[in-house]
């Protein structure tokens, strides 16, 4: 195991685009001393490449951005990229952060009893807002950002050196204080009507595994 | 009026208050705007069926008092 962490930012259309934008932000803005990033973008986000880093680099950390099912995450054009019965068995010794849709359901678990260190991921469909005048530039994206940027932080946490339990946690405490500012008086009649949805997304993100794992400390 | 279909009319009725000008972004299924919502949740079909559960969970969170609560942490993660 590595202090290095794998992360796929597929760009296959605006949601993708939107959340592998935000995702590669989060990484820039962390610039972890203890975690090293590689990144696999747009057509690099694919099975064959994935696993090939898997065996050269031995990462600790795992970070998915893309389209996904109750057992799969895709990558670059919705290929799948790790799929439950099929090649689970690759998230060996990882802990895994997938910002996708329902790949907690059946996937994590999966990972785990193949021998995952962890799998945090979204039970449910993973929801966002976006402004379509801000497609072409989804970092100046207000209400994206009040959806991504806790989604994220469960990355920023990881690489600080907390637990996996501690950076799920974190994450939805983000959530829920950015549900909270929605109800104060400052807050505008259109944005709070997000707040549904920022709790959706706050209740749907779980850990499975072992919740004292850390990501951080390899040689 | 039926149970469901006072649910729908309420879903509707909340869904009729998102901003016009944002889309919503519902993983594969793809990016949706305010009106594109109301015709699925009218027609009851998987979109529109997910529009209502968001809706449903919510309301037992604020009843459950989910805004005033936080989740434990034992540091500053």
């Amino acid at each position: 195991m590595s202090n290095t962490a794998l992360v796929t930012t597929p760009r296959s259309d605006s949601t993708t685009r939107y959340i592998s934008t935000w995702a590669e932000k989060t990484i820039e803005d962390v610039k972890s001393k203890s975690l090293q990033f590689i990144v696999l973008a747009k057509d690099r986000a694919t099975a064959s490449i994935l696993e090939s880093m898997f065996k050269k680099h031995d990462p600790s950390l795992l970070f998915l951005n893309g389209h996904g099912g109750p057992d799969l995450v895709a990558g670059h054009d919705d290929t799948i990229l790790i799929q439950a019965g099929k090649n689970e068995t690759a998230l060996k010794g990882m802990i895994t952060y997938a910002l996708s849709c329902s790949s907690a359901q059946v996937l994590g678990p999966a990972a785990v009893k193949a021998g995952a260190r962890a799998y945090i991921g979204y039970a449910e469909d993973f929801i966002f807002f976006i402004s379509p005048e801000k497609m072409g530039r989804p970092l100046g994206d207000k209400t994206a950002d009040m959806f991504l940027t806790p989604a994220n932080h469960v990355i920023v946490s990881l690489a600080k050196g907390h637990t996996v339990g501690e950076a799920t946690v974190a994450a939805r405490n983000y959530f829920l204080r950015n549900v909270q500012k929605l109800i104060s008086s400052e807050a505008s009649e259109d944005d709070r009507e997000y707040m549904r949805y920022l709790v959706w997304d706050m209740k749907s993100l779980v850990c499975h595994g072992d919740k004292t794992a850390v990501a951080t400390g390899f040689v | 009026m039926d149970t469901e279909k006072e649910i729908i009319n309420l879903v509707v009725a909340r869904l009729q208050n998102l901003p016009s000008d944002k889309e919503i972004s519902i993983g594969s299924s793809g990016e949706f705007t305010k009106d594109k919502l109301i015709e699925h949740v009218k027609n009851d079909d998987d979109i529109g069926r997910k529009m209502i559960a968001i809706e449903m969970d919510f309301l037992r969170s604020m009843k459950d008092g989910i805004f005033y609560e936080q989740y434990s942490t034992s540091n500053n993660a």
